[in-house]
């Protein structure tokens, strides 16, 4: 009742403009799910009904308490004022995704988004911080480096854990099955902590919300717009999520439940270093060097985590192939948000008669 | 998602007691040919009886295994490898019911001066297939033994080779046995007792190639 209440003050239009975030949230759902509880799904070590309660409840958990250290990061990039301006922008960067989806390139929802934030700076004229600019395009190039390495560290001590208890194998099979439920929800709750950015956070300084009390507890505007973004991506995990599991489970990745675990336990911790405020803070307070707060791309974390492997097994069956079209996506994918983001700003603006900023 | 205790200890036990099956029908095989050696025809026949129902209760326990592996869906990754496992160790079960049946049958007549020779060759048998047996053990949970296992197995079947080829000479050199149907029935029973050992080593091989697909 409370939410209907919510949508009535929102305003229909308001909810029009937030249809593209809710967009690239059943996307985000429908393919970065499949990167947690692909291989889990894809053997049957998890039921589909299991991966996708698991993710639906995580990440929207995520979304909202962890949500917003990433999307301020994101929103110091370029914060889109105009929410006409924010339905552009999160359109773009979700017509990039399915686009690339659909040519078959490996495809990030962060850099599709960091895209199209800088095309509308370039369209409104506000200035893009190089410095911030940098810190984002960063963790393009260390978040898989960092998810190869905790992939590798975790290998091997997996490895030497499960040689050395010699547990038997259906024993082991029992305890690979807790552990993948586990790290799917850390994963699950990264992902939404992290990405959440990617899909509502350019509605953020234009947020409709108001701050409301459920029982007691304040859910400010910006968790409402979380909470929708969480909604959306776990729209998409319920109604799309299952063929792309399946997908990566029995085709893409021939990878063990053991070393699936370490894959989505790697990836999941460069996501949550990436997003955690309290982690920032308690490094911080002692003088360490903390991780930016900026939303990282889970699927290229994935592959880095993939190769972590790879190269902890000896080395060999590196797809260099694959390596090279995640390299042309991290080019093209930007460019490609950015140049829309640009073209469809212009018609917002000159045939729609919107204010795409202020 | 099935609870440890349940299906899983279900299916752990359905496979020790498959395996158990086995160890004491190939005891029971080295005795009974130790028995039918030695003359002790009705000893033997009680043991072929054994031999056979340790054979059908086997195949009630391998049943149970493949059944619950599919239906209760456990160990997704190496499921199929586990299967043909299975499947492959029923044929030492199945292969040691018809070898003392065939005895039973046939009757053959052992000279003197061979039957030591039988008799060692049907214990380093069962012998490679004690050691196929704590091979598949190590395979569900000490995965760095296996190739040890699997070098015994090895070794015995070359070991009944070579027993094998020393019975056919000196049933074919021997002037003792004068007629060819004997010295051909001797043949083949020489033949049949490798086999056990035969069949042992090519499971053994099979179990190297699963060990390193099962390999973190």
């Amino acid at each position: 009742m409370i939410y209907v209440r919510r949508i009535e003050a929102v305003g229909i239009v308001s909810l029009l403009f937030l249809s593209s975030g809710l967009f690239m949230g059943w996307s985000l759902g429908a393919n970065d799910a499949a990167n947690i509880f692909g291989t889990a799904v894809g053997t049957r070590m998890v039921s589909f009904r299991t991966a996708a309660v698991i993710c639906c409840i995580f990440i929207t958990i995520g979304a909202v308490i962890s949500g917003a250290g990433a999307s301020h990061g994101l929103g110091a990039l370029g914060a889109v004022n105009a929410l006409p301006g924010s339905f552009i922008v999160s359109f773009s960067a979700a017509f990039t995704v399915m686009w690339m989806t659909k040519a078959g390139l490996p495809v990030s929802t962060t850099q599709a988004i960091v895209g199209a934030i800088v095309g509308w700076n370039l369209f409104s004229g506000y200035p893009t911080d190089p410095v911030v600019l940098t810190r984002i395009a960063g963790t393009w190039i260390y978040g898989p480096i960092l998810a190869a390495g905790f992939a590798v560290v975790i290998f091997f001590i997996v490895k030497r854990l499960v040689e050395g208890a010699a547990i038997h194998m259906i024993k082991l099979d029992t305890y690979t099955r807790r552990a993948l439920i586990i790290a799917g929800i850390f994963g699950s709750y990264s992902l939404g902590a992290n990405n959440i950015a990617n899909v509502m956070g350019v509605f953020v300084p234009a947020s409709p919300f108001y701050d409301i009390e459920v029982m007691g507890v304040v859910l400010t505007g910006t968790q409402q717009l979380f909470l929708l973004g969480g909604i959306a991506i776990s729209f998409g995990v319920v109604t799309y999520s299952k063929r792309v599991m399946l997908t990566v489970g029995s085709n893409l990745f021939k990878l063990s439940p053991i070393t699936a675990f370490v894959v989505i336990l790697s990836t999941a911790l460069v996501l949550f270093l990436f997003a955690s405020q309290e982690l920032a803070g308690w490094l911080t307070a002692r003088g360490l060097p903390s991780f930016p707060l900026v939303p990282v791309s889970q699927s290229q974390a994935c592959v880095g985590a993939i190769l972590g492997i790879s190269i902890a097994k000896g080395g060999r069956n590196i797809n260099f192939r694959l390596l090279g079209k995640i390299s042309l996506g991290w080019i093209m994918t930007p460019v490609m948000a950015a140049v829309l983001c640009y073209v469809a700003l212009f018609f917002m603006q000159n045939v729609f008669m919107q204010q795409v900023y202020y | 998602m099935h609870m440890f205790g349940s299906k899983s200890r279900e299916l752990m036990e359905n496979i020790e007691g498959y395996l158990a099956f086995i160890t004491t029908a190939s005891l029971h095989f080295e005795e009974a040919m130790k028995e039918y050696l030695q003359g002790r025809i009705e000893q033997f026949e009680e043991r072929r009886k054994e031999v056979a129902v340790l054979e059908r209760k086997g195949d009630d326990e391998l049943k149970a295994v493949k059944y619950k592996l599919y239906a209760f869906m456990l160990i997704p990754d190496t499921r199929g490898d586990v299967y043909k496992l299975m499947n492959d160790l029923d044929a030492v079960l199945n292969y040691a019911k018809k070898m003392l049946l065939e005895l039973s049958i046939e009757k053959p007549v052992f000279p003197e001066f061979i039957k030591d020779d039988f008799f060692r060759m049907s214990e380093s048998s069962v012998k490679s297939v004690g050691s196929l047996v704590r091979g598949v053990r190590a395979f569900f949970s000490h995965t760095k033994q296996v190739e040890d296992h699997v070098n015994k197995v090895s070794f015995y079947e070359k070991e009944v080779d070579k027993l094998e080829e020393q019975i056919k000479r000196k049933a074919f050199d021997s002037g003792e046995i004068r007629e060819l149907s004997r010295k051909v029935q001797i043949r083949y029973f020489a033949e049949r007792i490798a086999l056990l050992s035969d069949i042992s080593e090519e499971i053994a091989r099979n179990l190297l190639i699963y060990t390193v697909k099962r390999m973190v």
